[in-house]
């Protein structure tokens, strides 16, 4: 039982929660260890990516060199190549008597194939420089004393090796330079000077679409680079790039390199036969999760909103609230709620018909009461006085009345011949505003002269109407007879409240007492009084407040 | 069981879920292809030539590409990729671009690869293209199946050329050197040396103190033409590059042997040995040729204007050349100026990688268009050109020097070169079909001495300098066939042949100390060594059919 009430409590207590705060807290505690994977998996990721980076470090410092290395040796074996090619120094030795015999022992050699070889597409340019005299500049060949300021050839000469690798600031290229003394000249010093094709390291690089920065330089000169016009710029700050450099034939070359960061796209780009099929599952769960609990919210909002606004679920009769336990709740919600408004139709048919039964009622009690103080007054009056006197009406003012008493009295002198001793005083300020029940003062009237007329006496009492602010009084004094002890405690009966009043008002024969009528009409507003001194007088004190409810009966 | 079927049923809707949260990003991402401005075709495009790419976002291109829906990415041949090679690595994997335009020897190989789609099947509702060329002419261009694969960019000149510069074979002088010799009528050979060698007697070096070369010739592979083929020239007769014409017979001369060749040729002899002509000239390459042009000190040469002029963007005002038009003698007319040539030998093909055949016939139909047309050359009116009261376009002195810069050609200009255009006139009929044709931009933008020789000479353009052109002969110009030559041929053997042995034998009678003795081993060995009957017999069946005869 404990139990229960405990779970209960809870019940309550998540029950109390507003509906979005539950999706947001649902969202949280989904999204919640999703956010704690992804951390996770981002500081996997990381580790990852460390070693990603360290290993492509390692292998383009590898690759870089292993590309320079060939590129290099490649010119070596170009120039190796040259080096020993015996119709070159053939040609080169020779000395020429003229022009023409010049262009025909260079067309020849343009025709060897160790220097067409040599034209391959690792090569920029290649020129043979010579000191003979007899040459002419043209094609590979050039005459040396052109070149001797050249800063490349008194590197050469300052260095005093067969072969040299030269860096050409301006170029930012290499060349390699070889003296050609393989086989003896005796026209003079020859030199061999091969420009590099840095477009061929360039095209090399770009395929290994390497993400990252490469800079190989040769001092402050970049030989290739993966930023463009690299060469046209001032050298980075080479702080965070990793650095190793070797020696070939006299050239220090350095070679720096940065990997760029990968983000957490860079390793599921690696691992993306896995990480894009569990990546798609986990937003589609997401997304799933996140429709889910969207789509209860949704509905229950709308919902609830549509009865706020319009009071009733008729709104949402038309639409569709899908097949699950809300719709469902929702379907049971439009059935009571289309039961109760039939209940309350009938509710509202009964209500009318009983108000048109009171009505009925109200209007045949109104008649009956008629017709019975028209019975009455038959036996002493004129039927023509009645007819002419408004029987339909249930409610009469004060003057109406008391005039239909003055005219009863002169109906009763001229079929008696009898002066009744009726005297009625009235002193209410504004009598035409004081409604009273028809006939109810004349019933009194004429209930007083039977009673005097029974007793053989000769009628004799007072009628005084008179008012203050809130009430309306109505005083009658008549001799004993009239007002015997039983009588008065009939009265007392009539108009005292929670009297039993209600069980016997509609005996016949009290219907159509004046008194009960009274009472009938104000209810507890009429207060019956009698005076201490006398039982021959009565007061009756109607509430005026009452009588203005009255004086429009009709509402 | 009913676990079960609420298992199937929460799985079918995680999978259901999943499709429709993974399919509006598949939409997305094809409609991004799609509707990416405004659901623009993209081609691609190969020219067998070096160029420079437009940027992506190049304001003309994306103009073009919203007025017809479709662009071409452009691409040319790589750093020291060659035409042979980037021809030879598609076929070779089968895969092209959607267009192609290779060069003429490589057209061959392409219809041969079955790399082209038919161009006629497709044309018919593309009026611009269907009548770019007359039905001659196309016809002419049909291969052998019957079928037109190729579209020459380069041929159609509407009503008639507005070239102000030439482009084309000629003798060139550095004004500079007419300004000297108070800009006298050159008409001859002789009369054109005798103004070399006496300027360059009585101006050895340049200001500098650089000696001045009187006359280079380059011999560099195939451009040795600049030595070898003058003779055509100065017997007047036009450059069909590969023979002479002999209008009468409709037979191929060769021009190699011809009395004016020998006379040019001793001529040339006798330069040298004055030391007119450099010393070096048959040693040089190609670029040690422009090296030596664009040191300013290289008075005259005969040559393509096409081939040195990338050598003169930087010389001075006085240092421009001015083209001549020499004759061997003053009876002969010169005829260095034709109408432009129709190039039959190569043109823009649709691959048949290209997916969407009909859309690429209808982009090239496009771009024929005279509004596009005018975007292409003139760009977006009111920007890079105005039009006067008068319909004439014109250019103000900040868009001339703008349409220099190289962010103008990057990221403005797209002239989609190698598609068909028409040269001449503009589809309006009133103005130059580009500015730099446009008479008033071209003569307003020459420089103070130019514009003085012009005066002298009483022309307004270069090629007023030049014989008027003549309607060309309908073979005209046999190059175009003679370049569709191989090996595997006796007359494509002996043009092989002849290109040897002129290129060993030709320099050496000029240096010769005895011009006729090595003028006669030339032609020995020329005989000798190349089957020039065989050569000239197709050149002469080539010279029939077109002449319809």
């Amino acid at each position: 039982m404990k139990n229960d009430l405990n779970e209960n409590s809870k019940v309550s207590f998540l029950s109390n929660i507003k509906i979005n705060n539950k999706i947001l807290f649902v969202c949280i505690f989904a999204f919640l260890p999703s956010v704690i994977l992804l951390l996770s998996i981002s500081v996997f990721v990381n580790q990852i990516e460390t070693d990603r980076r360290n290993e492509t470090i390692s292998s383009m410092s590898n690759v870089s060199e292993q590309y320079v290395n060939t590129s290099i040796e490649n010119i070596v074996a170009i120039a190796k190549s040259v080096y020993t090619n015996n119709t070159l120094y053939n040609f080169l030795d020779t000395r020429y008597e003229s022009t023409v015999d010049y262009f025909d022992a260079f067309h020849k050699l343009t025709e060897n194939n160790s220097l067409i070889i040599a034209e391959n597409s690792n090569i920029n340019n290649f020129t043979i420089y010579s000191d003979n005299d007899t040459i002419l500049n043209g094609g590979n060949i050039c005459k040396l004393s052109e070149v001797k300021d050249e800063e490349w050839y008194n590197n050469f000469i300052k260095l005093n090796k067969n072969m040299i690798l030269y860096c050409d600031k301006d170029a930012s290229s290499l060349s390699l330079i070889r003296k050609l003394d393989y086989f003896k000249v005796n026209s003079g010093d020859c030199f061999l000077k091969i420009d590099f094709n840095s477009n061929n390291l360039q095209t090399n690089f770009e395929n290994l679409k390497f993400d990252g920065t490469i800079y190989v330089t040769s001092g402050d000169t970049v030989l290739y680079s993966t930023q463009k016009n690299a060469s046209e710029q001032t050298l980075p700050d080479f702080s965070d790039y990793e650095l190793f450099g070797k020696n070939y034939y006299t050239v220090e070359i350095q070679y720096y390199i940065k990997v760029n960061k990968g983000s957490i796209f860079t390793v599921l780009d690696m691992y993306k036969l896995y990480s894009v099929p569990v990546f798609i599952l986990f937003a589609a769960c997401m997304i799933f999760i996140f429709k889910l609990i969207r789509n209860i919210s949704y509905r229950v909002n709308e919902i609830v909103l549509s009865y706020s606004k319009h009071q009733n679920f008729d709104m949402l009769r038309h639409s569709n609230y899908g097949n699950d336990e809300i719709g469902h709740l929702l379907n049971y919600c439009l059935d009571v709620s289309s039961r109760l408004k039939h209940n309350m139709r009938e509710s509202d048919k009964l209500n009318t018909q009983i108000c048109d039964y009171r009505n009925k009622n109200n209007n045949l009690l109104t008649e009956l009461l008629s017709y019975e103080a028209k019975k009455n007054y038959l036996y002493y009056f004129n039927p023509e006085v009645m007819n002419n006197s408004n029987l339909n009406r249930s409610f009469i003012c004060l003057d109406e009345e008391i005039e239909n008493i003055l005219k009863y009295k002169e109906e009763f002198k001229k079929k008696f011949n009898k002066e009744l001793m009726i005297n009625i005083s009235n002193n209410v300020s504004e009598s035409k505003k004081i409604y009273i029940p028809i006939y109810s003062m004349l019933s009194i009237t004429d209930e007083l002269v039977k009673r005097a007329l029974n007793e053989d006496k000769t009628p004799d009492f007072k009628i005084t109407f008179s008012d203050n602010k809130n009430k309306f009084v109505i005083t009658i004094a008549a001799d004993e007879t009239y007002f015997s002890p039983g009588r008065l405690l009939k009265l007392r009966a009539i108009f005292e409240n929670d009297s039993g009043y209600e069980d016997w008002k509609y005996v016949r024969d009290s219907k159509y007492n004046p008194y009960n009528r009274l009472k009938h009409f104000y209810g507890s507003s009429i207060n019956l009084e009698v005076s201490s001194s006398s039982n021959s007088t009565i007061e009756l004190t109607i509430d005026k407040t009452t009588m203005q409810l009255i004086e429009n009966p009709k509402s | 069981m009913k676990k079960l079927s609420t298992v199937s049923i929460a799985a079918t809707i995680l999978f259901s879920s999943i499709l429709c949260s993974c399919s509006p990003l598949l939409r997305n991402s094809a409609s991004d292809a799609s509707s990416n401005a405004q659901n623009i075709k993209v081609f691609t495009s190969f020219y067998a030539k070096p160029g420079t790419p437009i940027s992506d976002d190049n304001i003309i291109q994306q103009k073009i590409a919203e007025k017809i829906g479709a662009k071409c990415i452009e691409s040319w041949l790589q750093n020291g990729e060659t035409a042979e090679d980037a021809i030879s690595k598609m076929i070779l994997s089968g895969e092209y671009p959607d267009f192609i335009y290779p060069e003429n020897t490589q057209h061959q190989r392409l219809i041969d690869a079955g790399a082209y789609i038919p161009i006629d099947e497709y044309w018919d509702e593309y009026p611009n293209l269907r009548n770019y060329f007359t039905d001659d002419i196309w016809d002419k261009l049909r291969a052998d199946d019957g079928h037109i694969y190729i579209i020459p960019a380069f041929s159609n000149v509407y009503m008639h050329s507005t070239q102000p510069k030439h482009g084309e074979e000629a003798f060139w002088v550095q004004v500079k050197v007419l300004k000297w010799a108070g800009y006298p009528e050159i008409k001859t050979l002789d009369e054109y040396f005798d103004l070399l060698d006496r300027y360059l007697e009585a101006n050895p070096t340049d200001e500098n103190g650089n000696e001045n070369i009187g006359y280079e010739i380059l011999t560099d592979g195939y451009l040795y033409f600049c030595l070898e083929n003058p003779p055509q020239f100065l017997d007047g007769y036009p450059n069909d590059g590969c023979c002479i014409v002999n209008p009468d017979t409709l037979e191929a001369v060769d021009y190699n042997t011809t009395d004016t060749a020998k006379k040019w040729f001793k001529k040339l002899n006798e330069e040298f040995k004055k030391g007119t002509i450099d010393s070096e000239c048959f040693l040089l390459t190609q670029d040690q040729y422009y090296s030596k042009i664009s040191s300013g000190n290289v008075l005259g040469m005969a040559d393509q204007g096409w081939n040195y002029q990338i050598a003169t963007y930087n010389l001075p005002d006085e240092c421009q050349y001015v083209p001549i038009g020499v004759v061997i003698d003053d009876s002969i007319s010169p005829h260095y100026l034709s109408q432009p040539t129709f190039d039959y030998s190569s043109g823009l093909g649709i691959t048949v990688s290209c997916t969407d055949v009909d859309g690429a016939v209808k982009f090239i139909n496009d771009l024929l268009d005279p509004e596009i047309h005018d975007l292409r050359y003139w760009g977006i009116e009111g920007q890079n050109y105005n039009v006067d009261e008068n319909g004439l376009f014109y250019l103000t002195d900040e868009q001339y020097e703008t349409r220099k810069s190289s962010d103008y050609v990057t990221n403005v200009k797209c002239e989609y070169t190698y598609f068909p255009f028409y040269g001449g006139m503009d589809l309006d009929g009133i103005n130059a079909s580009t500015p730099s044709n446009q008479p008033s931009v071209f003569f307003s933008q020459l420089s103070d001495i130019m514009k003085e020789c012009f005066t002298a000479y009483g022309v307004q353009t270069f090629v007023d300098l030049l014989n008027k052109p003549e309607e060309n002969e309908p073979w005209f110009p046999m190059w175009s066939y003679s370049n569709t030559f191989t090996s595997d041929t006796d007359y494509g053997k002996a043009k092989e042949d002849m290109d040897r042995v002129k290129h060993e034998y030709l320099p050496k009678v000029v240096m010769s100390d005895d011009f006729e003795s090595s003028w006669n081993e030339y032609l020995g060995v020329y005989y000798s060594e190349c089957d020039i009957d065989a050569y000239l017999s197709e050149l002469t069946a080539e010279i029939r059919r077109r002449a319809g005869k």
